[in-house]
């Protein structure tokens, strides 16, 4: 008797049995968009740390698999339950003890022929931060349709919500996120850095 | 409205850059890869060990009782033992295990029919057993080495009191030592109105798992409430 090979079963089939209760194939379905909850874990915390995070999404994951409606694509709840797990690292009092540390290490190491190319990845690193930051009905759609690559209408699906609903949060947390990351010392001086302070001082 | 547009505008701007920052930040990937597997293995260690966990707890859980019993039923017939060993007074407990109640029971009658004494009749003495004694345990207690002498029952060979008094109105008890299990037997130190302390064999009824005194007392424990099952009919009122 041949088995299909797991990665030609499709989601649904593996959703299912896992709704039975099967944790053999949602092991399966968890490794299957491991990289999107690795992105998420790896954006916030580095080394255990990210480990932790992405375990701790897919138990969550699990625990939650009840209420998750299937109407949405499994990869948009899966990631939007990773980023929750990354925003409650970013404000837990563990990580506000370590990060100084941790970060400072991260700096030291940077050497001075990659500087430019580390400085880079900090800044795109801090952006995605500052997104881990926000609000949950903010943090989501921004999360999910910028650097996932859902549409609106499947965020709209998996937030239950209408998609102007959406778009108006999507707008709003781009602007708490104009605010953030016009103080944000880590967004080197660059043209999108100018026009946010100038933003910023128009909304005052 | 010029400044409302104004401010519309540098908020499209602003918008605009930071939509820029957010597509180059999406093209961010970590520079460490997850290790494939871990969270397959996540999902199997962390979700199927606590029903693990929980099946043990259940089979521990239903055998506690079980358990508990066969403890008591080890340890209770060599703590009796200790304290008839260790007990200056005559064997108690075990004359006053089941079959000694029903000898003790028949020798008394025998004994007060001899003695021509104004016994109970028969009939009172079925009527009574098993009858649980409205007692209330004293917190006086009286160390063994200080027991004074007229408290204690002269006794027979078999651990019967010779004398028992039949007219006397219990009205405290306490009970020597350490008694522990179901029921236990006991002899214990009832204070008669009049003042003047006895000793009677009872039946307590000691719920399972609890136990009163320790093991190694050697002087009457202080106790407030014994449940005592009945006590000797010859003793009880």
């Amino acid at each position: 008797m041949d088995f299909p090979d797991p990665q030609e079963v499709p989601d649904a089939e593996l959703l299912a049995a896992a709704l039975q209760g099967d944790t053999d194939r949602f092991g399966q379905l968890c490794e299957r968009h491991r990289a999107r909850i690795w992105r998420v874990a790896a954006s916030v915390a580095d080394g255990a740390e990210a480990d932790d995070i992405a375990q701790e999404a897919v138990v969550r994951a699990w625990q939650s698999l009840r209420r998750y409606r299937a109407e949405a694509p499994f990869a948009a709840w899966l990631t939007r339950i990773a980023a929750n797990v990354a925003h409650d690292h970013r404000k837990s009092a563990w990580r506000r003890r370590v990060l100084p540390l941790s970060a400072m290490s991260e700096r030291h190491d940077a050497g001075v022929d990659a500087e430019a190319v580390a400085l880079g990845r900090q800044e795109q690193r801090a952006v995605r931060q500052a997104v881990a930051d926000l609000p949950e009905r903010e943090r989501s759609p921004i999360w999910l349709h910028y650097f996932e690559g859902f549409s609106v209408a499947e965020i709209a699906r998996l937030a239950g919500a209408p998609e102007a609903t959406v778009r108006s949060r999507v707008r709003a947390g781009l602007r708490r996120l104009g605010k953030s990351l016009a103080d944000n010392e880590v967004i080197g001086d660059t043209a999108q850095r100018q026009v946010l302070a100038e933003a910023e001082r128009c909304s005052m | 409205m010029q400044h409302v547009s104004n401010n519309r505008k540098t908020d499209d701007r602003g918008a605009a850059a930071v939509e820029a920052l957010l597509r180059a930040a999406a093209k961010w990937q970590p520079e460490r890869p997850i290790a494939a597997g871990m969270l397959a293995d996540t999902i199997a260690r962390r979700t199927r060990m606590p029903r693990a966990n929980m099946a043990r707890w259940r089979w521990a859980v239903a055998f506690a009782p079980i358990g508990a019993a066969l403890t008591l039923a080890l340890v209770m017939p060599r703590d009796l033992g200790k304290i008839d060993r260790t007990s200056p007074r005559p064997r108690t407990t075990s004359a006053l295990s089941v079959g000694a109640d029903q000898s003790f029971v028949a020798d008394a009658k025998t004994r007060d029919a001899a003695a021509g004494n104004q016994s109970k009749p028969a009939s009172d003495v079925r009527r009574n057993a098993g009858r649980r004694a409205p007692v209330r345990i004293s917190r006086k207690t009286t160390r063994v080495g200080h027991r004074p002498a007229g408290g204690v029952r002269p006794q027979t060979m078999s651990g019967v009191p010779s004398e028992p008094s039949r007219t006397t109105a219990w009205t405290t008890y306490s009970v020597p030592r350490y008694v522990a299990g179901v029921s236990t037997a006991a002899w214990i130190r009832a204070n008669a109105p009049d003042g003047e302390p006895e000793y009677v064999p009872a039946v307590l009824d000691v719920p399972l798992g609890e136990m009163y005194g320790e093991p190694s007392d050697d002087h009457s424990i202080e106790l407030d409430v014994v449940p005592v099952r009945y006590v000797m009919e010859e003793f009880n009122e």
